[in-house]
């Protein structure tokens, strides 16, 4: 014992709490002794725990010499409202600032406590997910408990955040994005969107390469969709709706703000995410080296030969089992250690590590730029925040410049050279391939209908074209109109011109 | 689903052995702000053993018994207002709930029940995210007169704690479970959210002499920040996880091991392989290694290019004669130019021979030094023969854990601050450390081998049998440095002369773990939080104590080398402002909460308390001030940056109206930011894997710009 505890101690015994067997929680009592001087001298300052600070209301009450518009980026003139009320009357226009939330998994759970904890100035919220909880969502999605697995994220979260907070307005949604359309989108103030960076991806023989992130560019494509133009070609304000976008990966993560047709957009940085380079079938059939192959070997062509007539779903455990196992007789047969059920789980599902620590920092940059997007109460993130955390911690806040040529967010037109004996097949292949990194495009001219995967029927009338020769089929120098999923309602335009016909 | 195991994600990051040794902690929690509550969100979910959550709180007891726990719960899952701490429902207004206060804090009239502590309620809220954590909470009178000394003392007890008090009539079932959970050897993490100078500093010393690391997480209107203390005598890395490593090939070493010799010979020289297929699935190391000795055969002995092909006899039997000039790696830029066309003139066809392409993009290897980096050496040297022995003895002076006893020289003008007691992940470090380098002396400096090769165009035979003959020699590798752990174990049994030992011979797994991360093994020191906060008074006894305790191989370290390596560190951060907006540069608004912890040492209260415009004009002055003042006690007057931005009374001044404007407000992003950030490091320091941060992550919400700095 120190010398302090000469001076007398008293003894403080916090007590607690038993929960019974049933009950989630387990807290016990703990018995600790304390030197506590403040009371031997009689006089007690009050807790700091109760000392009062600011809030939200504060901030949005107060003048400010780094208000929205004084930042690089300014969307908007800060008027401080009049002295904070209790009960919020006094920002009743943010109050009316609906915020769209996409995703309700490590992200969207942590937006939408983000958004309850904002001093109650924001409260109609929409929030749309797909998808239904798993148990490995737990360790990070804490708006879920184990009773819940099964369920849809959407419905659970908005539960759980509209009864702990009542101030709350949350309304599920339990679908795609794509099933929305304008209307829907453009009712939102901003867009929060805490997608997985890499879309549900199952690598077949037919689709080698995952797709990447169709969601997050369907959602960037709409949104700059929403954004209508003067006479002058100068987007009108009031039609731009911020979006912001979160993503990580085990310790990393980064955080941008989109303003649709002002800044850079999700399209405009699709370099940036590089898609893994494929194993070539080949390898997996014929030369194995390392337990991946293994695995791929058991998923990509032993599945589908024993089950011709079903998918392999990667969420059910007897469907693994029989992938780990084949996988495990092969790289038996080859000598090649180090198959493991987690290891299938994680080729066969792509899985990208996840910590709910990661996800907090992502959601709660987002959250503070929607929140000053909305208020203007201070500077916006010009454009784009990375985190990166497992050597140190290295971040880094610089403006992600505009693509010259983004097929999104510019009103560009697009140039190829091809041969005039290129098939159509083979053009789409490569507007799938090369920088466009299309998923299933279609395509017209400005004479008719060259392909259309829809409707069924036309699908069906369009696909004797993909054989001809592009000669065939248009001129050189034709502008074509290229549609595609990850664009909604709008289109690329492309000029083709053959390198070998002269004009 | 296909696995019911919910930390999946996160195994996938820091493995098994990380699980567990967050498993085996208890993460102590000084206040119960947003940004503490966040941080402790973030450990809960992941499932950290157990939590303690303490704060200050006058009105409570706090005592609860079984049945009103379920009610507690209850009452915490609906907030009445909104709130800005989503683990912290707001007070019951005051019309439901009469609070009286008494002066001796024990004044319960039975009758109306008071509102459980804050401490309380927070835990509740936090630990039904995840019943695999164990939550424990304590109302303290006060913050600031805590005796955290011996409050961690008790803490790192490994007895169970005391039975609880009998007002609980359910207890003996959970209270078994209770004891194996804490018998287990825990290791404790602080976590300070939110505190005064008046509460961190006391706390950082007690962590200091308790060698417990601190975080301390701040949220403070749109800024915030995250500042690690490492636990003497430092924080060791043995998986550093770096994002990038270099294949570990020993291509350079000369002569390569016995296993890749064998293979190496066992393959025929590609030039005479006809077969297409054949040729296109050797792996890129045999192409390199066979470039490499075309190379060597240019250049051994003045023979000329055309030559070499007259050589193939003596190739096989390499005489020791040859040794001598056969070492030579390719070295200066025409060298390795040189190099690189052998590899490109043994490919025929470049386009379909992936092996030779890979080869080519590889070749780096053939003179990537495998030896230990100056980062590992430096690593190396911090540790010697002499002070592990006498750590790894238990003394009986330590045997209560003692403040006084634990570096076992007390009595030499070195007080309280130079007595840690060295951990036990600390001693098993520096055994694994003191084996690797007597492994090194007999191994020319090269570490053991890592044992695992990239994938690379092979076919399946070709490609294990490369792979095996890594993985052998790794094997090798790792009994030896087994064997030498080994026998420094014995020596320090001999020495002990009948004492138990401190530490035990490490599991073959963490040997291994380990030998692979040899060439990456990290030590991170911060420098502590009291420290910068007394360092700039020479007189104060701390910086005398520090001095002498401030781990150095020398004892040139000195007061004045200490300031002055602040200094010089604080210094060339400024030199590197904010690209886009300099005066978003996160150092300006570290130093401006810095005068607003100043301005609340002087007040009691923080700046911008009142509302009208004259008081808060008054305060943003006053907080100006502090900024000059503190940004001269930091020597950062001469930096131009700071000149401009800060010392320049218009521009300096906003800054310091910025924070006033905040009033302290506690924003829940920043604080989940901040805490995000916490707990993210917490996790690094509690696995010991990860690099945590050196020492203080300061983020700015205005602009969203963040800056790590060594204060």
């Amino acid at each position: 014992m120190t010398a302090s505890a000469s001076q007398g101690a008293s003894s403080i015994s916090s007590s607690s709490i038993k929960r019974d067997a049933s009950e989630m929680n387990n807290m016990v009592t703990m018995t600790t002794r304390l030197d506590a001087n403040a009371t031997v001298r009689g006089r007690r300052r009050p807790p700091l725990s109760r000392r009062q600070r600011g809030n939200l209301s504060t901030l949005l009450s107060r003048r400010s010499p780094f208000s929205n518009e004084t930042g690089s980026l300014a969307i908007g003139e800060f008027e401080p409202s009049a002295a904070p009320s209790v009960d919020g009357v006094a920002r009743s226009s943010l109050r009316d600032a609906r915020i769209l939330v996409v995703g309700a998994g490590g992200l969207g759970c942590e937006i939408l406590k983000d958004l309850a904890m904002c001093d109650g100035i924001f409260v109609d919220i929409v929030v749309m997910d797909l998808d239904t909880i798993d148990v490995t969502n737990l360790n990070r999605q804490f708006l879920f408990r184990s009773k819940d697995v099964g369920d849809s994220k959407a419905a659970v979260a908005a539960k759980f955040i509209n009864q702990r907070c009542p101030w709350m307005n949350v309304v599920p949604y339990h679908g795609k994005i794509q099933d929305k359309d304008a209307s829907f989108y453009r009712q939102f103030k901003v867009v929060i969107s805490g997608l997985d960076n890499v879309e549900a991806r199952s690598i077949t023989s037919e689709n080698p390469i995952p797709t990447l992130l169709l969601p997050n560019r369907w959602l960037n494509g709409m949104i700059n969709n929403l954004v209508e133009f003067d006479d002058d070609g100068d987007p009108l304000p009031e039609t731009i709706i911020p979006l912001i976008d979160g993503g990580t990966e085990g310790f990393s993560g980064q955080s941008r703000l989109i303003l649709p047709r002002i800044t850079s957009c999700f399209e405009c940085s699709l370099d940036a995410f590089a898609p893994s380079a494929a194993v070539p079938l080949c390898t997996i059939a014929e030369t194995p080296r390392i337990p991946e192959h293994c695995i791929a070997y058991a998923y990509v062509l032993q599945w589908p030969r024993e089950f011709p007539d079903r998918k392999l779903d990667a969420d059910s455990s007897g469907d693994m089992k029989w992938v780990y196992e084949r996988a495990l007789e092969r790289a038996e047969k080859f000598g090649i250690g180090g198959v493991t059920y987690m290891l299938t789980l994680g080729v066969v599902k792509n899985i990208i590590p996840a910590v709910a620590s990661t996800n907090a920092i992502v959601s709660a940059v987002c959250v503070n730029e929607a929140m000053k997007a909305l208020s203007f109460c201070s500077q916006s993130l010009n454009t784009y925040m990375m985190y990166m955390g497992s050597e140190g911690i290295y971040s880094h806040t610089f403006v992600y410049e505009q693509k010259q040529n983004c097929p999104v967010c510019t009103t560009t037109t697009h140039h190829m050279s091809v041969s005039s004996i290129m098939t159509l097949n083979s053009l789409l292949q490569q507007l799938c391939d090369g920088e466009f990194r299309l998923k299933a495009p279609s395509v017209t001219s400005s004479m008719k209908t060259l392909y259309m995967r829809k409707p069924v029927a036309l699908e069906k009338v369009t696909r004797v074209n993909l054989d001809k020769p592009l000669k065939d089929l248009m001129t050189s120098g034709e502008e074509l109109v290229v549609t595609d999923p990850v664009f909604p309602d709008t289109s690329l335009r492309l000029v083709v011109k053959f390198t070998d016909v002269d004009e | 689903m296909a696995t019911d195991d919910k930390y999946d994600r996160q195994l996938r990051l820091w493995g098994a052995s990380g699980q567990r040794a967050l498993g085996n902690t208890l993460v102590v929690l000084v206040g119960t702000s947003a940004c503490g509550t966040e941080t402790l969100k973030n450990l809960v979910l992941p499932g950290v053993g157990s939590i303690l959550v303490v704060d200050d709180d006058d009105d409570v007891d706090g005592a609860v018994t079984t049945r009103a726990r379920t009610e507690l719960t209850d009452s915490l899952s609906k907030f009445a207002s909104p709130a800005s701490n989503f683990f912290l429902p707001p007070p019951p207004s005051s019309s439901s709930s009469r609070c009286v206060r008494n002066d001796d804090g024990d004044g319960d009239d039975g009758n109306s029940p008071r509102p459980a502590s804050n401490a309380a309620r927070v835990c509740a809220l936090l630990t039904e995210l995840n019943p695999d954590v164990v939550g424990h909470h304590l109302a303290a009178p006060s913050l600031e007169d805590l005796d955290y000394d011996s409050f961690l003392a008790t803490l790192a007890n490994d007895q169970p704690p005391p039975p609880p008090p009998s007002s609980s009539s359910s207890s003996s079932s959970s209270s078994s479970s209770f004891s194996s959970t804490t018998m287990t050897p825990r290791t404790v993490l602080v976590v300070s959210a939110d505190q005064p100078s008046t509460v961190f500093l006391p706390l950082s010393r007690a962590c200091h002499r308790r060698s417990t690391p601190l975080i301390v997480v701040r949220s403070y209107g749109l800024l915030g920040y995250v500042r690690v203390q490492t636990p003497m005598p430092y924080h060791p890395v043995i998986e550093a996880r770096p994002s990038h490593r270099l294949p570990d090939l020993r291509l350079s070493s000369w002569p390569i091991f016995d296993g890749l010799a064998d293979v190496l010979s066992s393959s025929t020289d590609l030039d005479d392989v006809t077969d297409t297929r054949d040729r296109s699935h050797a792996p890129f190391v045999v192409v390199l290694l066979q470039a490499l000795d075309k190379w060597r055969r240019r250049r051994g002995g003045g023979r000329g290019v055309g030559e070499c092909d007259d050589d193939d006899d003596d190739d096989a039997a390499a005489p020791p004669a040859n040794v001598g000039r056969r070492q030579r790696h390719p070295e200066t830029g025409a060298e390795k130019e040189e190099f690189r066309s052998i590899v490109r003139d043994m490919a025929r066809d470049l386009n379909h021979e992936m092996n030779f392409k890979e080869a080519l993009q590889e070749a780096h290897l053939i003179w990537a030094d495998g030896r230990i980096s100056e980062d590992v050496r430096a690593v190396l040297d911090r540790v010697d023969e002499g002070s592990f022995l006498r750590a790894a003895v238990k003394s009986d002076m330590d045997v209560d854990g003692g403040v006084e006893g634990g570096g076992g020289e007390a009595g030499e003008g070195r007080p309280s601050y130079g007595g840690f007691e060295i951990p036990p992940r600390v001693l098993q470090f520096q055994l694994l450390v003191l084996a690797l380098k007597r492994f090194l002396k007999a191994n020319d400096d090269y570490p053991p081998l890592e044992g695992t090769i990239p994938d690379m165009t092979s076919d399946t035979a070709r490609y294990v049998a490369l792979q095996e003959a890594y993985r052998r020699q790794a094997e090798r590798d790792r009994s030896a440095i087994r064997e030498i752990a080994k026998s420094l174990l014995d020596e320090c049994e001999r020495q002990s002369s009948g004492c138990d030992l401190r530490i035990a011979m490490p599991t073959d797994d963490e040997v291994q773990t380990f030998c692979k991360n040899s060439r990456y093994l990290r030590i991170l020191e911060t420098r502590p939080l009291f420290a910068e906060y007394e360092l700039q008074d020479p007189a104060s006894p701390v910086v005398a104590s520090l001095a002498s305790t401030l781990p150095s191989t020398s004892a040139s370290h000195n007061i004045d080398a200490i300031q002055s390596d602040a200094r010089d560190d604080l210094l060339a951060t400024t030199m590197d402002p904010h690209e886009t907006d300099p005066v978003q540069t996160p150092m300006l608004w570290w130093i401006a909460l810095r005068a607003c912890d100043a301005f609340y040492d002087r007040h009691q209260h923080y700046p911008g308390k009142h509302d009208q415009e004259l008081a808060l004009e008054a305060d943003a002055n006053e907080v100006y001030w502090c900024m000059v003042q503190i940004a001269g006690s930091m020597g950062l007057t001469e930096s131009d940056f700071i000149k401009e931005h800060l010392l320049d009374r218009v521009r300096g001044k906003d800054l310091a109206r910025e924070v006033v404007r905040y009033d302290e407000a506690e924003i829940h992003n920043i604080a989940a930011v901040v805490g995000g950030v916490a707990s993210q490091e917490a996790v690094k320091l509690i696995t010991g894997q990860y690099v945590p941060v050196d020492d203080t992550y300061v983020y700015n919400g205005i602009a969203s710009t963040a800056g790590v700095y060594r204060f």
